[in-house]
């Protein structure tokens, strides 16, 4: 405690030294730093002894520490006919760390340091400036084995950028050796005269609580003004802040921790579900305080998720959205009139009113999308906003529906939602069977659940006009529903032959289909940007490109840009096809032809997505006397393969999506030649997280391989592991497997 | 300096408006070229300078165009003026960047680049814009190219030379461009114009391994040798004699505090008493504690900085590391000097003396009748190992206020080598057995630069993937890797093996891919699309050599053919030897020569179809009695 105290009085003095001299000039502000870093006695700061365990690590950190106060001023700008009232942010962070280096990889990794040194973004409005500063000062000694401690000379940095407002440095460490100990810091100082800034997603700050090197020591401490509004989470085990006021009535927020180990990267991980971290953010304005019903400011979860669930309810608005209805206007007019809607199934109305609303979104583009047609097809939606719109045209539509928020799988969870930018939102219709509507990009269809939202808990709220410009909701909680591995599929016919001309190159044909989640990638990249655009169109009964071209004061004269921008990308097509050819064989595929899309699957009533290549393979083919050997294993692409050190696994598993796959090879056996090892591909392996399968057979001159394998789950628990490992090692025992093409 | 320097320089020195990437960029054509350049009197500085205006015409192939328009600049070259006018207007919100260009490799350089975006909205728009700047120093003023980033559809370059300038103009990979070239005095200002035209000059494209732009390029080497103007007669490089006095003022005085060079020197020694061991304590701990850094600024980067500060700091350029090097060997009483080169990035010498012709310091030591060239940067070679980017180049070596011409040695592939010796023998459908690596020379420098780039607890798991080529039917285990910290020792590596992908078993036979690595095998060029020659990094001796065993009641039924390939440039030689009870695969691939000029692509392509054939034939075992 008492260590606490001392830091804490580090950090009020700072505070007090950067609100009050502004005039200091940067070496004296440097030196006081310096002097206050360094000069504080934190004990954690004083060991330099590496633990017997870590002493093979590449750099162990002794203590890490990580500071930052931030104090506010209320300051009078005076303008010409009138004044404003301004609140002024001063924030000094401080980021400290003690560090052995072990090898030449730390080394590098610690030798050089790049930093704003200053920006100066102050603006003035008639007379009155608005203040908006950075500052850097780092300082850094190096402690010899034999106890030596040599002052890095910072001034030995070099000015990248040097101008008057903006000054970028570089600064490599001197006297740097492996076997040394580093103890530098980088304190940053940051004056803000601007509200529009100060926000939480602005100030949000998230500390993952793991490293790139065993950490032996760390605290993070934040000091703020009695008048911010502080939030903060610890999620995923992660210890709580310790909360306190100081003398002035600041807010004191700290945080202690002892060996944190050190990051490793794992296949199939959440970041955000699986390891320790914290977040923390403050602002002086409304903030949360502004949706809140009680008298709390979101101290817990649930409060949280009630202030981000309130401020999106707020959305709903059709002062602020008056064309929230354009989506049935149209939707009218692809039935030509109310009365033929009448006569359609809830489905099939709602699929195409989605597809109407998902071609007025991504139908639409802007001038700069001509620079960039390659980028076209990864846009992706707003979809809160657009939720939020929907939901109100089919609430007038007195269509029974809610609306669904929920966090992806790769992100937080519900509860530890923070920003508004934590939650996603999805549409839900009521019929016989719940119908979904989700807007994200042009591949997905009505009533897809995104794999990365699939089997998370929601939040279901059902939205009730009360008028104009408020809507009432009642709400509850539900499950999103998961797909099963069929649903996820690829299923690949592959027709192989070797080349009259050299028998050691093989000719495939191949034709895909693919369906679920496992088809989005292809579709984005092989598609022509023009062939989505026309498959929206059509979907929706839009109007054509130039129309909606001209729609757009930016675009209205640049039909001629798309059309050529539209043309090129087509024109790339080959190359698109050849670059999804190579990295399903991881080889450069000659004779690239008859490359086909057969169905772009962008609508749920022809959803398998489907098309056809031909290619020759070089190097799958072995010559043994007047024998050949096929790579047969390598037919269906390549699987992956686990790394000693994955094979154990403590935490648990994300995987994408369940899925499978299904490839059916036929290989011609040429004339005056039996085909043999086909008792090698005969392979059955199953569990409750997955099978692989394969058979061959001879059929006339047909060889015949049809390989199954799928993963049944999207999670799997850490100790299931075991049995991934035994699915994964049978696909890539697969791999390896040939066959003989024996001369008779 | 380095590498990068020349390249930024080039840049500097360009006549054309370059985009940030010398790449070729289809989506404009610059049809109309036009730099003009003037030697200047300046009275106020009493110095020479040189006017340029570079205006370039650029034409769109398609809509929309948003294209960066760069021009570099640094300590010696201001951009005086900046215009662009798109369809015949002025481009609107016109406000270039004036910035630090960044090199990856680059720790500090004083290179700036302006670069604004030229929006060009339709098919066939043009866009002209035009630079003038000033180089305030003729010694910076070093070559000029003809083709940029873009094609170039008709261009012009014009050099007025008043006759109290001295300038030798080289003109250099014209080959079969069409320049023409036009001189033409202009009696009142007592000035030729010297004037080069041209069309169709190809853009830039950049590729891997190939030859430096001084190779590549059309491009007229300027060499600025003395001026009498002003009242003043001023020599810059007239001679080689001249760039060395000028280099060797910028040399003086840089070992600093020489009691404190001269007692780590001491320190680094004690205990020796062989001079070459001496020499090598001295040498090694330069490359082994000194970190590299690249410095490029200005004066700066042509002065070393002092010995006893690169010692304290433990970092430096190269000539940082030269100079170190050489004030140690000094201090302990031993021949060494500074010395200039261009690395083969260059394609001058110094019978050009020119600033463009060197971009490299090393410290040559005169021992015993034998002069070693001693290239600190190179941080993993041995004394008497050079990399291929040194060998042959010209050596400007000290030698008081003269100099010496000398040249690096040109080593033989042998000196560098992988090797691989393997004992295999069958158990269980696996090949298992004892593997043997060794590298050598660059080879060794590879392996060790990787193997220190990695954080040391994860070394023997990349090491094992680096030698399984990630491959995971090949099983390593009781790795033994020698100590990586003895430049004079080889790099090696020994361990069991247990290969399960190199086997297939059909009925009773075995059908045996002996060679896990084939190295080449995806090596063959696109010709269509390779624009230039191909460098290797280095030259390549590769060996390897694997003892299979044969199991007991089993022969060799079909054994591959041997390969035998040998071209001046390299040579492929694959061979299987019958042996009681066993069978020898013995490979050796040797690069000899590192360039390999587009004309012999064909050629070696031919061969590596022929060496992926004898990769890809399988040796059959099979029991006696079949």
């Amino acid at each position: 405690m008492k260590q606490t105290l001392l830091f804490l009085f580090f950090l009020t003095l700072t505070t007090a030294v950067f609100a009050q001299n502004d005039n200091e000039t940067y070496a004296q502000k440097a030196a006081e730093i310096q002097k206050e870093v360094w000069g504080t006695k934190v004990p954690e700061f004083l060991n330099s002894t590496v633990p017997a365990n870590l002493s093979n690590e590449s750099a162990v950190v002794f203590a890490r520490s990580y500071s930052m106060q931030r104090s506010l001023s209320s300051k009078f700008k005076f303008m010409i006919i009138t004044a404003t009232k301004t609140t002024r942010v001063a924030k000094l962070a401080t980021f400290h760390e003690k560090v052995k280096i072990n090898d030449k990889s730390a080394l590098e990794s610690f030798s050089t340091i790049s930093y704003q040194k200053r920006l100066d973004e102050s603006e003035r409005i008639l007379s009155a400036k608005f203040v908006m500063t950075h500052d850097t000062y780092i300082g850094a000694k190096i402690i010899k084995p034999n106890g030596k401690v040599v002052i890095v000379n910072t001034s030995e940095e070099v000015l990248i950028k040097n101008e008057k407002n903006d000054q970028k440095s570089k600064l490599a460490i001197s006297d740097l050796q492996v076997g040394d100990i580093l103890d530098y810091y980088v304190s940053t100082v940051d004056i803000s005269d601007k509200e529009m800034g100060d926000s939480f997603a602005a100030n949000d700050e998230v500390f993952v609580l793991a490293g790139e090197y065993p950490i032996l020591y760390y605290s993070l401490d934040f000091q703020y003004s009695k008048k911010d509004i502080v939030k903060n989470i610890s999620a995923n085990g992660a210890p709580k802040f310790e909360q306190s006021t100081n003398d002035a009535g600041d807010q004191l927020f700290s945080l202690k921790m002892r060996n944190l180990p050190k990051y490793q990267s794992e296949l199939w991980t959440s970041k955000y579900r699986q390891f320790p971290y914290v977040e923390i953010s403050v602002s002086y304005t409304s903030g949360f305080n502004r949706f809140l019903s009680g008298g709390q400011l979101g101290e817990s979860s649930a409060e949280r998720l009630e202030a981000n669930k309130t401020s999106f309810e707020k959305t709903f608005n059709e002062r602020a959205l008056p064309f929230f209805n354009e989506p049935v206007d149209r939707l009218k007019k692809y039935f030509d009139g109310k009365k033929n809607m009448k006569a359609v199934p809830l489905d099939s109305l709602m699929k195409v009113l989605y597809n109407i609303r998902k071609g007025m979104i991504l139908g639409s583009y802007d001038k700069d999308d001509v620079e960039k047609i390659d980028a076209v097809n990864y846009r992706s939606v707003k979809t809160k906003f657009n939720t939020a719109l929907m939901s109100m045209a089919l609430n007038d539509m007195k269509i029974d529906h809610d609306v669904l928020l929920v966090c992806s799988r790769n992100a937080n969870t519900l509860d530890n939602i923070f920003t508004y930018d934590d939650f996603d939102a999805f549409i839900r219709i009521n019929d016989t069977k719940p119908l979904y509507m989700y807007f994200d990009d042009a591949t997905t269809h009505f009533n897809e659940i995104p794999a990365r939202f699939q089997g998370e808990k929601a939040i279901v709220l059902t939205p009730k006009r009360e008028n104009a410009i408020r809507y009432s909701f009642t709400e509850g909680t539900t499950v999103l529903p998961v797909s099963v591995a069929a649903d996820n599929s690829i299923k690949e016919d592959i027709k192989v032959s070797l080349l009259p001309g050299n028998m050691q190159r093989l000719k495939l044909q191949r034709l895909v289909k693919q369906t679920g989640a496992l088809r989005v990638d292809d579709q984005r990249s092989l598609l022509p940007v023009i062939d989505i655009d026309n498959n929206m169109m059509e979907l929706s009964k839009s109007e054509p490109l130039e129309k909606r071209l001209a729609a757009n004061p930016e675009t209205k004269k640049m039909r001629d840009a798309f059309d050529f921008a539209f043309a090129d990308d087509q024109q790339k097509s080959l190359k698109k096809f050849t670059a999804e050819i190579k990295a399903q064989y991881e080889q450069e595929p000659l004779q690239v032809t008859d490359c086909k899309i057969i169905n772009a699957a962008l609508d749920k009533s022809s959803p398998v997505f489907e098309f056809s290549e031909s290619f020759v393979l070089d190097n799958l083919v072995k010559k043994a006397g007047n024998n050949f050997i096929i790579d047969a294993g390598k037919l269906a692409g390549t699987f992956y393969k686990l790394q000693e050190k994955d094979r154990k696994r403590t935490l648990d598993v994300y995987m994408p999506e369940a899925r499978s796959f299904k490839y059916s090879i036929a290989i011609t056996v040429p004339p005056g030649y039996n085909a043999k090892g086909m008792e090698e591909l005969n392979i059955k392996k199953e569990n409750k997280a997955g099978s692989f399968s394969s058979v061959a057979a001879v059929n006339g001159n047909i060889l015949n391989i049809t390989v199954n394998r799928a993963y049944y789950h999207n999670f799997e628990k850490a100790t299931d592991w075991p049995l991934l490992v035994a699915m994964i090692d049978a696909a890539s025992g697969f791999e390896s497997q040939k066959i003989l093409l024996e001369k008779k | 300096m380095t590498i990068k320097q020349l390249i930024a320089y080039s840049c500097c020195m360009l006549c054309t408006l370059g985009a940030f990437a010398f790449q070729g960029d289809s989506l404009v054509n610059i049809t109309s070229l036009k730099n003009e350049y003037e030697f200047k009197w300046n009275n106020q500085t009493a110095k020479v300078e040189v006017k340029q205006k570079l205006s370039n015409t650029y034409s769109s192939n398609a809509y929309s165009v948003n294209y960066t328009v760069s021009e570099f600049y640094n300590n010696n070259i201001s951009i005086d003026a900046v215009s662009c006018k798109v369809d015949g207007h002025n481009q609107r919100g016109l406000k270039p960047t004036y910035t630090y260009y960044g090199q990856d490799d680059v720790f500090y350089s004083d290179a700036r680049v302006c670069y604004f975006p030229l929006v060009l909205p339709k098919k066939g728009s043009t866009g002209t814009v035009t630079f003038e700047e000033t180089l305030n120093d003729p010694r910076y003023f070093t070559n000029i190219y003809f083709s940029d980033a873009a094609i170039v559809q008709q261009g012009e370059v014009s050099i007025k030379i008043p006759r109290w300038m001295k300038v030798d103009i080289k003109e250099l990979n014209f080959n079969s461009f069409s320049i023409k070239k036009t001189s033409e005095y202009i009696t009142a200002e007592n000035a030729d114009l010297v004037t080069y035209t041209f069309s169709n000059i190809p853009a830039m494209k950049r590729e891997d391994n190939s030859p430096g732009p001084t190779y590549i390029y059309p491009h007229l080497l300027i060499l600025c040798k003395t001026a009498n103007a002003g009242g003043k007669q001023l020599t810059y490089f007239n001679t080689l004699a001249d760039q060395y006095a000028w280099y060797r003022e910028l040399a003086k005085n840089v070992v600093g505090d020489e009691a404190v060079i001269s007692a780590k020197a001491k320190e680094l020694t004690a205990g020796l008493t062989n001079d070459m061991d001496r020499i090598k304590a001295l040498f090694y701990y330069v490359q082994d504690n000194i970190r590299y850094i690249a410095f490029e600024d200005g004066m700066a980067g042509f002065k070393p900085e002092k010995a006893d500060e690169v010692l304290r700091k433990k970092y430096g350029d190269c000539k940082g590391m030269a100079n170190l090097t050489k004030a140690l060997l000094v201090s302990q009483g031993f021949d060494a000097r500074l010395c200039w080169l261009g690395t083969r990035h260059i394609a001058y010498d110094y019978q050009t003396p020119s600033m463009a012709v060197d971009n490299h310091m090393i410290c040559g030591l005169n021992y015993k009748g034998k002069t070693y060239y001693l290239d600190a940067t190179e941080t993993y070679l041995g004394i008497n190992e050079y990399a291929e980017r040194i060998q042959g180049r010209q050596v400007l070596m000290e030698e008081g206020d003269k100099f010496i011409l000398s040249k690096v040695p040109v080593a033989k592939a042998l000196q560098n080598n992988d090797q691989e010796v393997s004992k295999l023998s069958i158990i269980n459908n696996a090949l298992v057995g004892k593997v043997n690596r060794v590298w050598k020379g660059e080879d060794k420098e590879g392996m060790l630069t990787g193997l220190n780039s990695i954080k040391h607890e994860n070394v023997d798991e990349a090491t094992m993937r680096y030698l399984s080529a990630n491959n995971a039917d090949y099983l390593i285990s009781n790795l033994l890797l020698s100590s990586t910290s003895n430049p004079d020792k080889d790099l090696t590596a020994a361990y069991d093996v247990e290969r399960k992908s190199g086997i297939s078993t059909f009925s009773k036979e075995y059908y045996i891919d002996l060679d896990s690595r084939k190295e080449f095998a995806e090596s063959a060029f696109k010709i269509a699309e390779r624009k230039h020659d191909y460098w290797f990094s280095s030259k390549k001796n590769i060996t390897t050599e694997i003892e299979l065993a044969i199991p007991a009641n089993y022969k060799a039924s079909s054994i591959p053919a041997d390969l035998n390939i040998v071209k001046p440039d390299y040579e492929f030689h694959i061979s299987y030897l019958s042996l009681p009870g066993k069978l020898v695969y013995k490979k050796v691939l040797i690069i000899k020569n590192t360039t390999l000029a587009k004309a012999k692509f064909v050629q070696w392509n031919q061969d590596i179809e022929l060496l992926n054939k004898a990769y890809n034939e399988n040796l059959i075992i099979k029991p006696i009695s079949q």
